[in-house]
């Protein structure tokens, strides 16, 4: 049985389930916390605004502005968990057979590494089409354009953001880094429960979603999801949007390599819960 | 049922997976302990040498007292930061799966056939609650008991604008005049909620296909209500803090009262033996 197959049967199987439909509701959390400012002061917020807002993370840790980066750790998690039962669930199911007829360990495991990096896309691509949703409902501009003055008002900490971010610096900021962090983190906890419970690597993960939190740097994963941070908006001090791209790419790249590794010696019977 | 709950605490105690829990809850106790020494140890170390060099000279422990810096207390380390993060999924790891465990085994079936589902249910129940408290309140008692060591126990000056626990905060009279006690308390209250987020793992029984979404639970719906609290918070204005997820610790962001504080745990405890019950007792035997 040639991959290609195993991996369209990964598609159609693991992408058409129910549960994606909650990144839509779970992006409109922050959508309505940052709409409660706007209707206080009366503006009008684009789509690029509202997305912005959701992947806002925090800034520096300081102790007297800090602010619990809730809604981030909300719609990473959220992505997280999306994509947490589905490798072993399925080789508790047909996986076992299809591994054994197909005699392609390898070629079942990179046919995983593609059903999760579709996953997550699409995961983002419904929590922006809530977002959009959410845009229009509230009377606000469907446009991939920020407004600047509500930029000031939803990074307040951060200096002289009233500017318009070109279009294609804010799809990057606001989809393609988040995408690619929260792929790379995804495929981690992927390739951990190969080693370990399913629990413990979605707990790692967590974890290390709050450590990126806590250390400022571009080549701690998590830090480039966060658009406070970035520095195309944050240009004194943010971190690097193409380091932090980067080390999400390699991420990814090198969990698919040990994945197909490792997966070759499991034990698939063992690795069933 | 004295002896089905002995069975199952033995069962839970006797755990490997509580072990691990333990162990990683520990690891990010002691990762707090060692951000502590290497940011205060220099501070200690410059005063001590002030007091060298003139016995008189003014010098004022306050800023490096334990009863600042512990865990509890402290919400900008990381190794606190990560465990009052992620304490609902180690609360449920040691025994939040072992009913889902025992129905998909059939092993529910050969208990409830010699004894009653109730008396089954609350042994189960004591013993995941047992369990979690365990997971989450050792490793805070481990960091007041290791900073100990180093800080001094200084008893905190309502005075001074050092500390974040404020008027009107839970248990802060206690904090400012019985310190250690406060400590100890936080240490038990720490246990309750461990205890309370294992009890949430019975609240999907066993419809879920995966163990992992019965042990994830107690998190995502403790995340859940934190971003829903923080909504609300947010559009009423109200400043104080009633989300779980962040009241485990003494010191939150935001603070919360002593009545807010039971009450939120004693609603999630509720919910837990309510809803748990009618999973186990009432629903799913019929």
């Amino acid at each position: 049985m040639n991959w290609r197959k195993v991996c369209a049967h990964d598609l159609y199987c693991g992408l058409l389930r129910p549960r994606y439909l909650w990144a839509m509701l779970i992006f409109m959390v922050p959508c309505i916390m940052n709409q409660i400012d706007l209707n206080f002061l009366g503006y009008r917020a684009t789509w690029m605004d509202y997305m912005m807002g959701c992947f806002e993370g925090v800034n520096r840790v300081d102790p007297k502005t800090f602010q619990f980066p809730t809604m981030w750790l909300l719609i990473m998690g959220a992505g997280l968990f999306m994509n947490l039962d589905y490798l072993l669930g399925d080789l508790s199911l047909s996986g076992q057979q299809i591994i054994v007829r197909s005699g392609n360990r390898r070629g079942w495991y990179f046919s995983k590494c593609i059903w999760n990096l579709c996953s997550t896309a699409l995961y983002l691509l419904l929590g922006s089409l809530g977002v959009l949703v959410f845009t229009i409902l509230m009377g606000g501009v469907p446009s991939v354009a920020n407004s600047p003055t509500v930029t000031e008002v939803f990074f307040p900490e951060l200096y002289n953001t009233g500017f318009l971010i070109p279009v294609g610096e804010g799809l990057f900021m606001t989809l393609l880094l988040p995408y690619l962090h929260l792929a790379a983190l995804s495929m981690v906890q992927m390739l951990l429960c190969l080693f370990c419970r399913p629990v413990f690597s979605f707990l790692l993960c967590m974890s290390q979603l709050m450590v990126a939190v806590y250390i400022y740097s571009p080549w701690v994963p998590g830090n480039g999801a966060m658009v406070q941070r970035n520095d195309m908006l944050n240009y004194f001090m943010g971190v690097s949007a193409e380091k932090s791209a980067i080390v999400a790419v390699a991420i990814i790249l090198l969990c698919v390599v040990i994945g197909c590794l490792r997966f070759k010696k499991t034990d698939i019977l063992a690795a069933v819960e | 049922m004295m002896r089905m709950l002995r069975t199952e605490l033995k069962k839970a105690l006797c755990n490997r997976m509580l072990l691990l829990s333990l162990l990683i809850g520990c690891i990010l106790s002691l990762l707090h302990v060692w951000q502590i020494q290497r940011d205060v140890s220099p501070l200690v170390q410059d005063m001590k040498n002030m007091l060298n060099y003139d016995p008189n000279y003014p010098v004022s422990f306050d800023g490096v007292s334990l009863f600042i810096h512990w865990m509890a207390h402290s919400f900008l380390e990381l190794g606190s930061s990560i465990f009052y993060f992620i304490w609902p999924l180690l609360a449920a790891i040691p025994y939040g799966c072992s009913y889902y465990q025992d129905r998909k085994s059939g092993l529910f079936n050969q208990i409830v056939s010699r004894c009653s589902a109730k008396q089954y249910y609350f042994s189960k129940f004591m013993a995941a609650f047992v369990s979690g408290g365990i997971v989450v309140s050792i490793p805070v008692l481990l960091n007041l008991l290791v900073n100990a060591l180093f800080l001094p126990a200084i008893k905190p000056n309502p005075g001074l604008p050092l500390y974040l626990i404020l008027n009107g905060q839970a248990f802060s009279a206690l904090y400012y005049t019985h310190p250690w006690l406060h400590g100890l308390l936080w240490c038990g209250l720490d246990f309750l909620w461990g205890g309370i987020a294992a009890g949430l793992c019975f609240l999907f029984g066993s419809r879920p296909r995966h163990p992992v979404v019965i042990l994830t639970t107690p998190f995502l719906l403790m995340m859940l209500s934190d971003s829903v609290i923080m909504l609300t918070r947010h559009g009423l204005g109200i400043r104080e803090q009633f989300s779980p997820l962040q009241m485990a610790a003494s010191c939150a962001p935001s603070p919360f009262s002593t009545v807010t504080l039971l009450i939120a745990m004693g609603s999630l405890l509720v919910l837990g033996i309510s809803v748990g019950y009618w999973q186990v007792v009432k629903h799913e035997l019929a």
